[in-house]
């Protein structure tokens, strides 16, 4: 009996975390409990059923369990978003006082599409900021929480990933339009550009900032989706 | 008294317990079963994804020990988990006095 509520429970917790030492746990609590079962005078199989009877059934373990680590994962990729948009506080700073300031040389050369990549590249971080900064603090609240709704874990975990990904985009534009606007200056030669080296480590930092959210973000979506197999 | 009288309150509850002294999940519930008097009838699995979470949150901290050649996941309370349990006492006492004030 024991073992086919184990087996059972193997399979509903899949491949996440914690499992292998969960299982260790319920088993010598199963059988801890069918042991002083049988020392009061059960038979092995009564004894046994007894024990798995009072543990409660597998799937609403495996789902409290899942919810758990849902909630984890939320709390995380929040926190994680939220190093990562204020990681982009000092970039923005060194590339606003150390690259030529506008306005552009002449009319000619004005790229409308930079300021419009600028632009949109500002609006995606504020949105991020402001929308992570309130996910943020709806996940520290559902993380004190015992348990919580699956639901909220979901829309939680979404929310972070639509702030990764605003962004990820939002530092891709602003990354490109440094690039650019950088091309621009020195074929101008109106004002020193950015070393090499300064735009390497622009765009690398900017690239580890934006794949560390998403890929929290994919990490609390896919922890607070696998609650529908529990 | 079932799970759902229960909700909110078994963070307390494992604390109070483990902070008696170390302790495996078995024993734990058999102490939380014991000190109710059988009043609290929950489903024993339940305690286990709670004293995980309990220890994600630095308020447990556990151990892999052998006893009678069988390995079992010790827990004992953190520093933390001292500090916590005496806020959830005092909101606790607080909340029963008032609770007791006005149905008496």
């Amino acid at each position: 009996v024991i073992e086919r509520y184990l087996a059972e429970l193997r399979r509903l917790l899949g491949r996440g975390p914690g499992r292998a030492r969960l299982l260790a746990e319920v088993e010598d609590h199963l059988r801890e409990t069918a042991r002083r079962l049988e020392r009061e005078g059960a038979p092995p199989t009564e004894a046994e059923g007894a024990a798995v009877a009072a543990f409660g059934p597998p799937d609403e373990l495996a789902a409290q369990l899942a919810g758990e680590q849902a909630a984890t994962a939320v709390g995380w990729s929040s926190r994680v978003l939220m190093v990562a948009l204020a990681g982009f506080v000092p970039v923005y700073g060194f590339v606003e006082n150390f690259s030529p300031p506008a306005p552009w040389p002449s009319a000619d050369a004005t790229p409308a599409h930079l300021v419009w990549k600028l632009a949109a590249a500002e609006y995606l971080l504020l949105s991020a900021a402001l929308v992570g900064a309130s996910v943020f603090i709806l996940a520290r609240g559902y993380r004190v929480r015992p348990g919580g709704p699956p639901g909220l874990a979901r829309g939680l975990a979404l929310a972070v990933a639509l702030c990764a990904l605003a962004l990820a985009v939002g530092a891709a534009l602003g990354a490109l339009e440094v690039v650019q606007r950088n091309a621009l200056y020195r074929d101008l030669g109106v004002a020193d550009p950015l070393t090499p080296l300064e735009l390497l480590l622009t765009t690398a930092w900017v690239a580890l900032l934006s794949i560390s959210a998403l890929a929290a973000a994919a990490w609390s979506i896919r922890r607070s989706f696998s609650l529908t197999r529990a | 008294m079932g799970p759902e009288a229960l909700k909110g309150h078994l963070d307390a509850l494992l604390l109070a317990v483990v902070a008696r002294g170390p302790a495996h999940g078995y024993r734990i519930v058999e102490d939380l079963r014991l000190r109710s008097g059988g009043a609290f009838d929950l489903p024993e699995g339940t305690v286990y994804p709670a004293l995980h979470r309990l220890e994600r949150g630095g308020l447990l901290a556990s151990r892999w020990t052998l006893s009678s050649g069988r390995r079992r996941r010790v827990y004992r309370i953190t520093r933390r988990g001292r500090a916590a349990l005496a806020r959830q006492t005092a909101d606790w006492e607080r909340f029963a006095g008032a609770v007791q004030a006005v149905l008496t």
